[in-house]
């Protein structure tokens, strides 16, 4: 089957359903700039209002995210129901550990941003929002190239 | 690959890498734009001979990825084994839609299959020059130990 013959459309996500489903995950991955270059870290994250918080490490890559730009993305691939998403958001991070700022406060206030991964990670990350984008689509047969 | 005992985290080696790169075919891509903003875009895959290889359409991984340096990451959980892991590609990035020599051109006969509707008329390689991995089991007595103190 050819790609054109395909019905099937990329859909944008509105912004309200991408924040809906952003509450209903809680595995995703943060982008840095860290030395020159991209880096992406998976990371476990809670959402607080449109906040995302992450717990981290000191010392670790992302110790160098706050106050720079940042991206989170979570995305998923329902083979079962034929259809895969993908949410991201733009935004600047925030070191929200102790910080009194409304970022901040409101990342504190999520509901427990624990980490699956082993070690301390005494640092509260926050990431506020500026671009939150979203896209699904039906997933192509298997036999096309 | 270890038995992991809860709270444990493995380095992977080189042959973890390639084992877990080839076994999968869904990661995402950062690349960074005009702006100095990090962005990631997950992308089908096929991995061989150092180089993680991916289909796309004219946009902003077309524009930005070529000739930059870029990152690709591959991760699992496994709510069952509560076993989470991640591979992470640091490299450079270049189009090889256009073959330019033995190497690029064998690309183009790989199993890249984008599950993304559309025409993906362009290849783009990514030529790893740092791997790393690891893998780890959650323990769910240090869960709590982790959670912020601020209430």
């Amino acid at each position: 089957m050819k790609a054109a013959e395909l019905k099937t459309e990329v859909e944008e996500i509105p912004e309200a359903e991408c924040l809906d489903i952003l509450g209903q995950h809680s595995l995703g991955r943060i982008a840095i700039v860290a030395d020159g270059q991209p880096q992406i870290f998976p990371v476990n994250y809670a959402m607080s209002g449109r906040i995302i918080a992450v717990r981290t490490a000191s010392g670790s890559k992302l110790s160098q995210a706050p106050d720079t730009k940042v991206s989170f993305e979570i995305d998923e691939h329902d083979a079962s129901a034929g259809v895969a998403w993908s949410v991201m958001v733009q935004g600047v991070a925030v070191d929200a550990t102790e910080a009194f700022d409304d970022v901040s406060w409101t990342a504190r206030a999520a509901a427990a941003p624990w980490s699956l991964a082993p070690g301390a990670k005494p640092h509260l990350l926050a990431i506020e929002p500026t671009i939150i984008t979203g896209r699904r689509f039906q997933v192509r047969p298997a036999s096309a190239t | 690959m270890l038995d992991l005992r809860p709270g444990q985290l493995e380095i992977l080696n080189e042959q973890d890498h390639v084992k877990l790169l080839r076994s999968h075919d869904l990661g995402r891509i950062a690349v960074v734009d005009r702006e100095a903003r990090p962005l990631i875009f997950p992308v089908n895959y096929f991995f061989d001979e150092g180089v993680v290889v991916f289909r796309t359409a004219p946009g902003s991984k077309l524009e930005l990825a070529p000739g930059a340096y870029v990152s690709f990451e591959i991760d699992g959980w496994d709510p069952g084994q509560e076993v989470g892991w991640s591979v992470l590609v640091k490299g450079i990035a270049h189009d090889v839609t256009s073959p330019r020599g033995a190497p690029t051109g064998r690309m183009r006969f790989w199993p890249v299959r984008p599950a993304a509707p559309g025409s993906r008329e362009h290849w783009v390689g990514i030529w790893a020059y740092e791997i790393t991995g690891r893998r780890f089991m959650s323990d769910p007595r240090a869960l709590t130990e982790n959670l912020h103190e601020s209430s």
